[in-house]
């Protein structure tokens, strides 16, 4: 526990602080449990640093904790037993809406963990089937199937969204006949 | 294709302003030097230790903020990277400066925010198809996505964004990553029906972009000759005193150099908490040389004399969602044309009340301005 080891580790935290926290916001679609989450995660980086500052890949190591810290959560029902309220948590507010990302955002947030990260990991962190498998801690085949269970689930969802969408307008209306987004 | 919606979806949510993070790393420091204590002592199965490290993490996230500090690096290692500071210029000193360019810069506007600054210089005729916008960020301010397809900057609501689309990497610009930006829109970059643009990281997690209507080899050039934090500060031909507290901080500051012309717009104000929208209570004052007589006063118009000046107080009743206010204008006083604009209610002060009693005139004399137009 030297000094040395401290500070790199405090430098390389502060650095990759914004990243972390974007990652983890797309996890949890709520920044208070994606800064819990953070805060967890860094703390196990540390414990782990030799092995994270050591690796070919740091930045993807220590994603991979926050990752792995994420579903751990989630599994042993920790967010669970520390909620207090049934109401939705407070999303990431989209920078530009449509109503189609809207419903999007609102499939993914309903999405199981483990389909969640698998999407996050190959869809915003850019991995293949092989790394993100590395970072989830399953096989590919699992990803594979964690992936196209996702999708068909948001498919599906934005399918019925838009029906219903297009039902409530009725004919007439100004909002009637509207395109499904992502139909 | 919901593939690629949902990279828009996730990128787009990545980019969003965060809220000031509560994460501690001396704290991770504390609870992790702990932890691994436990490991090397081989106690760390236990499950009544354990349950006391899960409490400990639950409890210091929360309360451990209030202690959170920057490590300090030895002496043989770079400085650390800044954790990006959310409000980092000083709007009355605009951070950059280019000392090259490819045609005389005779006129400067200036866009001077404490997050980002924007400079457009351009040539002596005003036909002149030649131009440079140069937009550079505070640290934190500009994302690049994961795709390194997209660099998002700034905030709508601050009047700082920048959306860009990154077509390839650029030659790097003294040493530091660069890349050639095909598209782009917002408030700190400009509709280029033709032209250059490149966008580069020029120190870590801060972002500037350059974009000249010449070759590639000129923007590069431009942007290779940007100077930070070393420029002069603007000087202002009007002092304020004496302000309400809530008046004190200087959100944006506008400014045109033009040689004799010299003109400046201050809006003074301060955030709410969120910063997802403008001080609702600002006071703007526009400043410069008088160019002409004005428009005559009219409607919700009166003109009156104050401290001996005439002037013209008006009031802009609410229209298409812009709050209404007050102005005060007056076209000469001691050689100063001048515009103060104030929201007509929850405000301290009125236009006329800060003309009386806030501020000093200068004169047009540039010799006699100040650097400090708030004390």
């Amino acid at each position: 526990m030297s000094a040395a080891r401290d500070v790199e580790f405090a430098e390389y935290v502060a650095f990759r602080l914004p990243a972390l926290r974007r990652l983890a916001v797309l996890l949890c679609q709520d920044w208070q449990r994606a800064d819990d989450l953070v805060q967890q995660a860094i703390i196990k980086v540390y414990v782990h640093w030799a092995k994270a500052s050591g690796a070919d890949n740091t930045d993807a190591y220590v994603n991979a904790i926050l990752v792995r810290e994420f579903l751990h959560e989630r599994r042993s029902g920790w967010t669970r037993r520390v909620s207090v309220t049934d109401q939705l948590p407070e999303s990431a507010i989209l920078a530009v809406d449509t109503d189609g990302l809207m419903d999007l955002q609102v499939a993914v947030t309903a999405l199981p963990p483990r389909q969640r990260a698998a999407l996050v990991l190959r869809f915003y962190c850019d991995l293949n089937v092989d790394q993100t498998a590395a970072a989830l801690g399953c096989s590919t085949g699992t990803v594979k199937s964690q992936t196209a269970k996702a999708l068909a689930t948001l498919r599906s969802r934005l399918a019925a969204d838009a029906t219903i969408s297009t039902k409530a307008s009725g004919p007439g209306r100004p909002d009637a006949g509207r395109t499904p987004h992502h139909a | 294709m919901l593939e690629s919606d949902l990279r828009t979806l996730f990128e787009r949510q990545a980019a969003t302003e965060p809220p000031p993070a509560p994460i501690s790393i001396p704290a991770a420091l504390r609870i992790g030097r702990r932890r691994l204590r436990r490991r090397r002592a081989g106690t760390l199965g236990s499950p009544v230790l354990a349950a006391v490290a899960v409490a400990a993490v639950l409890l210091a996230g929360p309360f451990a903020s209030s202690h959170a500090g920057r490590p300090r690096p030895p002496a043989n290692r770079p400085a650390a990277p800044p954790a990006a500071p959310r409000w980092h210029f000083n709007p009355l000193v605009p951070y950059a400066a280019a000392d090259w360019s490819p045609y005389r810069v005779t006129t400067v506007l200036g866009y001077s925010f404490p997050t980002a600054l924007r400079l457009i210089d351009l040539p002596a005729s005003a036909s002149s198809n030649y131009w440079t916008s140069i937009a550079v960020y505070a640290a934190g301010q500009c994302f690049l996505a994961a795709s390194h397809q997209h660099l998002w900057c700034g905030s709508v609501a601050a009047s700082t964004s920048a959306v860009l689309n990154v077509s390839g990497p650029a030659p790097d610009v003294r040493g530091h990553v660069a890349y050639w930006i095909q598209g782009a829109h917002g408030d700190l970059t400009p509709d280029i029906p033709s032209g250059e643009m490149v966008a580069f990281e020029y120190g870590p997690n801060r972002w500037a972009m350059v974009i000249n209507t010449g070759t590639p080899a000129d923007v590069l050039r431009i942007a290779a000759s940007l100077r930070y934090g070393q420029t002069s500060p603007l000087r202002f031909p009007i002092r304020l005193t004496s302000l309400p507290s809530s008046w004190r901080e200087v959100q944006e500051v506008d400014f045109t150099e033009s040689g004799s012309q010299q003109d400046r717009a201050l809006v003074l104000g301060r955030y709410p908490a969120s910063r997802t929208s403008l001080p609702p209570d600002s006071l703007t004052l526009n400043v410069g040389i008088p160019t002409g007589s004005g428009l005559p006063c009219t409607r919700n118009c009166r003109v009156t004399l104050i401290n001996g000046y005439s002037v013209e107080l008006m009031n802009v009743p609410a229209y298409r969602g812009l709050a209404a206010f007050s102005r005060l204008t007056t076209g000469n006083a001691d050689g100063l044309a001048l515009e103060i604009d104030i929201p007509a209610s929850g405000v301290p002060l009125s236009p006329a009340e800060v003309f009386a009693h806030h501020l000093i005139l200068l004169g047009p004399d540039p010799a006699d301005w100040t650097t400090k137009p708030i004390s």
